[in-house]
């Protein structure tokens, strides 16, 4: 009889809180995705250069397997390609993963410029490797001439000419590598973005995409 | 218990015996969210709101809930209460959700909050409860608030985001206090201090 009466008060208890959890989750999921999108979107207007398109419904997956991989937002004004923004993350923040949105000038097989870097996510060490955030260091990455040749920005210790931003050696590195992934990714698939949003019949499956943001989103 | 005023129940928490600045609990939270004043207003709300919802659930449910199974009862009533939280910063207030990260899901396990359910709500009324949820959140934030305070003012020379010193010294600001050594001194300080105006 004992028995009987933990069961019940646990069941009890249990779908009392469930029911509650239930209801919670129902009216913040609206707002959740909403503010996703907008950090989405505020990046987007942050660092792309001027456009007249929709650069999220031209958004372009690298690797729709791959939610780390970076996502292409195309920024065309009057049909002409201007540049790009391109969301990239870096694995090897101090805390976990250093996502950065970074606008680029420029079509992808001609003279590229970095415009603008704005982070999207990261949980680097408050008042540290958040400075990246600041203008100290994320102004370095302002109207910066991409080499030709293809040579990766650094930081200094690295042999580069980026000021790591101090005590935060890992973040500025991250940080950067965002920034080289982006160059990369718009320079070697920019072409294919292109392309799909033009044609989006032979285009990738956009579901995987958009759930693949998600993922990253959150990572 | 029952015969003291119930105010009582509620200041105790807030000086006597404040959570984190007499009793010592929740250090590791302590340590993490108060590198900002913001942090540590956001993480003390959280508390609060904590603490004194699964007080209250806990004591109105207590005289039907069997001994054996109140704990992982008390666990379920907190994770309900803590998730709540979490969704609905993550809605309203998600910069200050990102800032927090983990933090706030990791409210579950503080043992303030299981601490309080199973010493003082389990065996007292439903307003005493509350009372003493309010009052023992409320101090723990107010502990929070003082350290971060002390950090956020020399480690970056603002206080919620807002420069105090001016750009001079935020770019050259004391760089150990928003490290975590940082909140061993300060903290340390502070306990410090405290004991010794007790003593006096």
């Amino acid at each position: 009889m004992k028995e009987a009466k933990y069961l019940i008060v646990l069941t009890g208890v249990a779908v009392v809180c469930a029911a509650l959890l239930a209801y919670v989750y129902k009216v913040t999921a609206g707002p959740i995705e909403m503010s996703k999108n907008a950090a989405i979107n505020e990046g987007i207007q942050a660092v792309a250069p001027e456009f007249d398109n929709d650069p999220v419904s031209m958004m372009y997956l690298i690797d729709g397997q791959d939610p780390l991989s970076p996502v292409i937002y195309p920024a065309t004004r009057g049909g002409v390609v201007v540049g790009a923004a391109v969301k990239t993350v870096s694995k090897k923040g101090y805390a976990g993963n250093v996502v950065v949105m970074v606008g680029l000038e420029g079509a992808p097989d001609g003279q590229l410029r970095v415009l603008s870097t704005t982070v999207v996510d990261m949980k680097e060490t408050p008042g540290l490797g958040t400075k990246a955030k600041e203008p100290g260091f994320a102004g370095q990455f302002q109207q910066l001439s991409v080499p030709p040749d293809g040579a990766l920005f650094k930081v200094k210790k690295d042999g580069g000419s980026i000021n790591a931003i101090a005590g935060a050696t890992i973040t500025s590195r991250a940080f950067t590598e965002c920034v080289n992934v982006a160059v990369k990714a718009w320079r070697e698939h920019g072409a294919a973005a292109l392309k799909a949003a033009a044609d989006p019949a032979n285009a990738e499956p956009v579901n995987s995409g958009a759930d693949a943001v998600k993922g990253g989103a959150n990572g | 218990m029952a015969s003291t005023p119930l105010i009582k129940e509620f200041t105790k928490g807030l000086v006597s015996q404040n959570t984190l600045l007499v009793l010592l609990l929740g250090m590791c939270p302590a340590l993490a969210t108060t590198t900002s004043l913001t942090n540590a207003v956001g993480m003390g709300a959280a508390v609060i709101f904590v603490a004194t919802m699964s007080n209250i659930a806990v004591s109105a449910i207590r005289k039907i809930v069997p001994d054996e199974v109140r704990i992982p009862i008390f666990v379920l009533l907190i994770a309900s209460f803590v998730t709540v939280v979490d969704l609905s910063m993550k809605a309203w207030m998600p910069g200050l959700s990102k800032s927090l990260g983990l933090f706030i899901p990791l409210i579950v396990v503080n043992c303030i909050i299981l601490a309080r359910a199973e010493a003082f709500a389990y065996k007292n009324g439903v307003i005493r409860s509350a009372l003493d949820g309010l009052g023992s959140g409320t101090g723990y934030a107010l502990g929070l608030i003082l350290v971060s305070f002390f950090r956020e003012l020399l480690g970056n020379g603002t206080l919620f985001n807002v420069s105090v010193f001016g750009e001079a010294f935020k770019n050259n600001a004391v760089l150990v206090m928003i490290l975590p050594p940082g909140a061993f001194l300060t903290l340390g300080l502070i306990i410090a201090t405290i004991n010794k105006i007790r003593r006096v």
